[in-house]
């Protein structure tokens, strides 16, 4: 044993865990499990999902897929540890793969080598509610005019997560700035903000959206602005308890006796200070605005057939349609709530480790 | 040091609205400072030692809550009128703090080098560059190792000692003319606040500077300063020499503050001597002494009658006292009271 087995032995006793670059070696064995458990979990998810089985889904495919689902996890995140450490967060790193996922094929949507998602003359010649099968022209299916899903699906993301992060954009710039400022000013515009906000945040978000929707004309800009509306009062309300926070320590009243304008202690001293929280915040905004977006649409009062959104791909799924062919609903359903799930999470974790309350500077 | 004011205080009175009522917590000070003179103020918590720099600073033009009312000349210049453009520099480039706490007066987002060089390009319109390698001269003359390291860090990287040492870097930056340290150690270490009081004590005798230096410490003005200021419920009480000051106090509350300080050279066991019962609430004052009801040669006139600060002593020892220590009359004030009991003296004004 040398010097620096010996301490690290030391250490390994007295904190517990492997110590210093010699142990980091990690063992390959886990890497191996982790590639036949995902490679025999995608496997068992594609039997029980993918239709192989034949016809009519069982309870047992149904079984199987989620069992291969949480098989192919647990692989994933052998993989994932071997890749990484064991300390790694293996539902982060998943979550944030899907964004990049979403994120990435809607962004490239048009470069990709995907069929129309909405020309119903093109689609007249394709099978109509064909089930998902990976080794098909439709991997995830059609729907009822022979549109391909997959396809669906990523054109949906776009337009959901346009305009979701659009109104949070303004949400954060136009809300976060109205909040910084009430709460560094405080006094009569304090009031006056902060009276206008409770009013807006005590609106029911659904009825107000519904009310823009029917009185203007359902459009894309009419749900821009509504979102918008919805994300304006959050970061105000956010801003303004961060930013009275920050106010209050000295090195807001050490800038001013600097020297510091109101407009540079506002730019220089509290904006750096609230951006982190408001950033983090914007995640969790996003999520909510997506489930927004998707309850207008699938009500019909969002985007309109045949421009796919996942709420009217869902809302494809009513009158009977759901019970018959499950995929149709799954499909953007099951893309909904990852997103959804991932936003937050991922959302959850920056604010944990961005939260103004842990930074006793 | 030459007896040129720099700052001259008249009748400054600070007021906050409470839902309590009207604080007076700067309650008609006079105070000069001369060009070079280091001032020390000193007095217990809440006694308007901060409050009095910062209304001297006019830091509260802003606070609808807040009333000022007295006049602060800074070098023949009325600060209370200045225009806005002129007291953009003003603050900063004239005058500037130090504050108690490092730990928050650094903002934490901000690399260190960029919260020093932002008053020097804003006041003093240097470059980027320039503003930089002044920034790395002054740190060197802070005594900070590896400068060049150090100005690219974030607070938190740094310990408390170096943290105020930067505070100070920033105070510094432009020059000012009087630097106010409000406690500016007593966030610190023991073995850490002397350096950094010789350290101030050097740059700003470098640089000819005016200083007000804030303590409840006495052991902390004593040696760095020319004139001593106490306070008391937002009064000065007592104003002199720090030598003069240690050893013929005039105000019974000077005497109590020099009491209560622990003593090396005391034997074991010594038990320690405090000023007994609390500072007069602030939104209620007493119509005579403030001290009066913690005094103990407190007399019936002092109950009723307000004690202007009057001459005391030599070189311009002034103090607030009816019956002052040391005298005849406060002797015999102090010798009726350990006859009758204090509590006499309060009878008698009831009936």
């Amino acid at each position: 044993m040398n010097e620096l087995d010996v301490l690290d032995a030391v250490r390994e006793r007295a904190v517990g865990e492997p110590a210093g670059p010699r142990r980091r070696r990690r063992p390959v064995a886990v890497g191996v499990r982790g590639a036949v458990l995902l490679a025999a979990g995608l496997l068992a998810f594609l039997a029980g999902a993918g239709g192989w089985l034949g016809g009519v889904p069982s309870p047992v495919a149904w079984l199987l897929a989620l069992a291969g689902a949480v098989v192919a996890y647990r692989g994933l995140g052998d993989l994932l540890r071997f890749a990484a450490g064991p300390r790694v967060d293996v539902l982060f790193w998943v979550l944030c793969g899907w964004l990049v996922l979403v994120v990435g094929s809607a962004a490239l949507a048009p470069l990709l080598p995907l069929p129309d998602p909405s020309d119903t003359a093109a689609s007249l010649i394709e099978p109509s509610m064909a089930r998902p099968d990976l080794f098909s022209s439709h991997p995830l299916g059609t729907n009822n005019f022979g549109l391909d899903l997959l396809s669906r699906v990523v054109y949906g993301a776009r337009a959901s997560l346009t305009i979701s992060v659009i109104a949070v954009a303004v949400g954060l710039v136009v809300g976060g700035t109205i909040g910084v400022v009430a709460g560094y000013r405080r006094g009569l515009t304090d009031r006056v903000i902060g009276t206008l906000v409770n009013a807006l945040l005590a609106f029911p978000p659904l009825v107000l959206l519904l009310a823009l929707a029917t009185n203007l004309e359902p459009s894309v800009s009419t749900l821009l602005l509504g979102l918008s509306i919805l994300a304006v009062p959050l970061n105000v309300r956010l801003a303004r308890a961060v930013s009275m926070q920050v106010a209050e320590r000295e090195f807001v009243e050490a800038a001013r006796s600097m020297g510091a304008t109101h407009t540079r202690v506002f730019l220089r001293e509290l904006l750096p200070n609230v951006l982190p929280s408001l950033i983090s915040y914007s995640m969790i905004v996003v999520a909510a605005l997506i489930v927004a977006e998707a309850s207008l649409s699938f009500l019909g009062l969002g985007i309109r057939q045949p421009e796919p959104s996942w709420g009217n791909m869902i809302a494809e799924g009513q009158q009977g349609v759901f019970e018959q062919h499950p995929h149709v609903v799954l499909v953007p359903g099951a893309a909904l709530f990852l997103t959804v799930f991932a936003f937050n999470l991922i959302g959850e974790r920056l604010q944990s480790r961005w939260d103004p309350r842990r930074s006793r500077l | 040091m030459t007896t040129d004011p720099l700052v001259e205080v008249t009748g400054l009175r600070t007021t906050f609205d409470t839902p309590k009522g009207q604080v007076r917590a700067v309650d008609g000070v006079s105070l000069t400072v001369g060009r070079g003179e280091r001032v020390g103020i000193v007095g217990e918590s809440g006694s308007g030692k901060s409050v009095l720099v910062r209304t001297l600073m006019n830091l509260f033009r802003d606070d609808p809550l807040t009333t000022v009312d007295g006049q602060v000349v800074f070098a023949g210049e009325n600060v209370r009128e200045m225009t806005r453009e002129r007291r953009r520099h003003f603050w900063g480039r004239d005058i500037a703090m130090v504050f108690q706490n490092p730990m928050t007066s650094l903002n934490p987002v901000k690399r260190i080098g960029v919260q020093i060089t932002d008053p020097m390009r804003f006041h003093l319109g240097m470059s980027r560059r320039d503003a930089r390698e002044a920034a790395l001269d002054l740190l060197v003359r802070l005594g900070i190792p590896a400068p060049r390291r150090r100005i690219d860090q974030y607070p938190h990287e740094l310990s408390g000692g170096m943290r105020q040492r930067m505070a100070i870097a920033v105070a510094l930056s432009c020059n000012p003319k009087l630097l106010l340290a409000d406690e500016p150690t007593t966030a610190l270490d023991v073995t850490v606040q002397k350096q950094i009081l010789n350290l101030l004590d050097r740059l700003v005798a470098e640089r000819g500077m005016s200083v007000v230096l804030i303590s409840h410490d006495l052991g902390v003005v004593a040696g760095r300063t020319d004139r001593v200021a106490v306070m008391y419920a937002g009064e000065v009480v007592e104003m002199a020499r720090p030598h003069e000051l240690f050893r013929v106090y005039r105000h019974p509350y000077t005497r109590g503050l020099l009491n209560s300080a622990p003593r090396l050279g005391a034997p074991k066991h010594t038990r320690l001597e405090v000023i007994g019962g609390l500072p007069p609430d602030l939104a209620a004052l007493p119509p005579g002494c403030r001290f009066a009801a913690r005094c103990p040669q407190v007399q019936p006139r002092c109950l009723a009658e307000r004690p202007p600060l009057v001459a005391a002593g030599p070189r311009g020892h002034v103090a607030a006292c009816h019956f002052p220590v040391g005298t005849p009359a406060g002797d015999e004030a102090l010798e009726r009271n350990r006859d009758s009991g204090v509590a006499a003296v309060v009878e008698e004004m009831a009936s």
